[in-house]
């Protein structure tokens, strides 16, 4: 059976893809960050075994050792990695928050996870946004979540250029306006629900390409966006 | 009438140089304080001796001593600080100098960055602080340029490299694009915000 794990799990996106992952037989490790959410519960009374909960927080580089050590002692490998887990905003330095969570946060995973990637299908899967594209970025403010956006492009890029050549793929996905949890609540506006957008990302993430060796941002929509 | 130039170093190789042009050229320089040091005074200072500044050119970081690449031990938190850091500075130099970059003849913003920037057109595999910096730069940029543009500002973004061919940095800082107010916006093209190398081919985001 192939395994997964999805960051941000416990609801929107990530919570939709874990539930798609699931119906199509994967063996799912869910990034759970809040632990008074019970969506994902209710998922594993549904799933039993096939879905373990890892308590997870991205930006913190102590909670990414101890949740791959987890993954560790269930799967001697792991074949798919989803970096789903972001934010809009926070309190504080809201640039260096959103960069934390959403650009290294992901770097962190996937240096937790190489080891135990190798032995699997090594695919490596983050959930990006058009807020992260220079070329169209038609925003003239919000600095901190689109900064944050670009420079996880960038981190993929470099990740890209050394893991790719190792049988390492790569999917880059703006998911498109989602009505998420991003603000903190369930959104009223957007275009797409969270279920719609996670089943065209699974067949995105899960479907071989014959460019592999092409980094590209693509949409729910199947476009590619510029960098 | 000479340029007054404010630049925000943030230790890029090519800084010096273009310095060294600008002042060659007539330009009057001064030098943003440190990170963590009040920039008020200095704001001050320009604006009673003065009255505007004419160009804010940024230099993008060098490489961050600890960096590194994909596993081998990345330092995600030291890379947090000096990626937030840089960009938080950025922010703050041109909210601050604003107000006399609006009085200012050219109302120019410029950044000294590198290739590697691109995201499109990187190669690297390694130093993920100083590449995603400059990514985060150069978005930094073109937000400022949807929100400035329209008030006349310009913007010159520069890929420095090896090599003594070609347009330096602060010759491509002093030169005009074509612009005409009574041509449609997209044919103009002081209405894009591009980044161009020595010989001002364009180098993709």
């Amino acid at each position: 059976m192939k395994s997964a794990l999805i960051t941000g799990a416990d609801r929107g996106i990530g919570f939709a893809l874990c539930r798609c992952f699931l119906e199509n037989g994967w063996q799912v490790f869910a990034g759970r960050f809040m632990k008074d959410w019970t969506e994902l519960d209710e998922l594993k009374s549904a799933y039993g075994g096939r879905l373990s909960l890892v308590e997870l927080d991205v930006g913190s580089g102590e909670s990414v050792r101890r949740a791959a050590d987890a993954v560790g002692r269930q799967a001697a490998c792991l074949d798919l990695l989803v970096n789903c887990a972001g934010i809009s905003h926070c309190g504080g330095d809201a640039t260096a928050g959103c960069l934390n969570v959403n650009a290294l946060g992901p770097v962190r995973m996937v240096e937790a996870f190489l080891p135990l990637m190798e032995g699997g299908e090594k695919v490596l899967c983050f959930v990006s946004s058009e807020a992260g594209s220079i070329t169209l970025a038609h925003r003239d403010g919000g600095v901190p979540y689109c900064v944050s956006k670009t420079c996880l492009n960038m981190a993929v890029r470099l990740m890209f250029e050394r893991l790719q050549p190792r049988g390492f793929r790569f999917r880059l996905y703006h998911p498109g306006w989602v009505r998420t949890y991003m603000s903190g609540h369930k959104s009223t506006v957007g275009n797409f629900e969270p279920e719609e957008t996670a089943a065209v990302a699974y067949r995105q993430f899960t479907s071989r390409r014959n460019w592999e060796d092409v980094l590209v941002m693509s949409d729910v929509s199947d476009e590619i966006w510029p960098f | 009438m000479s340029q007054v130039v404010l630049c925000v170093d943030n230790g890029n190789p090519y800084m010096e140089d273009t310095k060294q042009y600008l002042s060659a050229h007539g330009c009057k320089l001064y030098a943003f304080p440190e990170k963590g040091e009040d920039a008020s005074a200095l704001l001050e200072r320009i604006e009673r001796t003065e009255g505007r500044i004419d160009i804010l050119l940024f230099g993008a970081g060098g490489r961050i001593p600890t960096d590194g690449a994909i596993g081998d031990g990345l330092d995600c938190e030291g890379l947090l600080e000096q990626i937030s850091g840089q960009i938080n500075r950025m922010q703050e130099a041109i909210e601050a100098s604003l107000p006399l970059l609006r009085k200012g003849q050219t109302k120019c913003i410029g950044m000294i960055t590198g290739r590697s920037s691109s995201i499109s057109h990187c190669r690297d595999v390694r130093d993920y602080g100083r590449h995603m910096a400059w990514a985060g730069m150069n978005m930094v940029g073109k937000l400022y340029f949807n929100r400035l543009r329209p008030e006349g500002f310009r913007f010159r973004w520069y890929c420095a490299e090896e090599g003594s061919g070609g347009m330096k940095a602060g010759e491509y800082l002093l030169t005009r694009l074509c612009y005409d107010e009574k041509e449609p916006y997209i044919h103009s093209d002081e209405n894009r915000l591009v980044m161009r190398d020595a010989y001002l081919r364009e180098v993709p985001w």
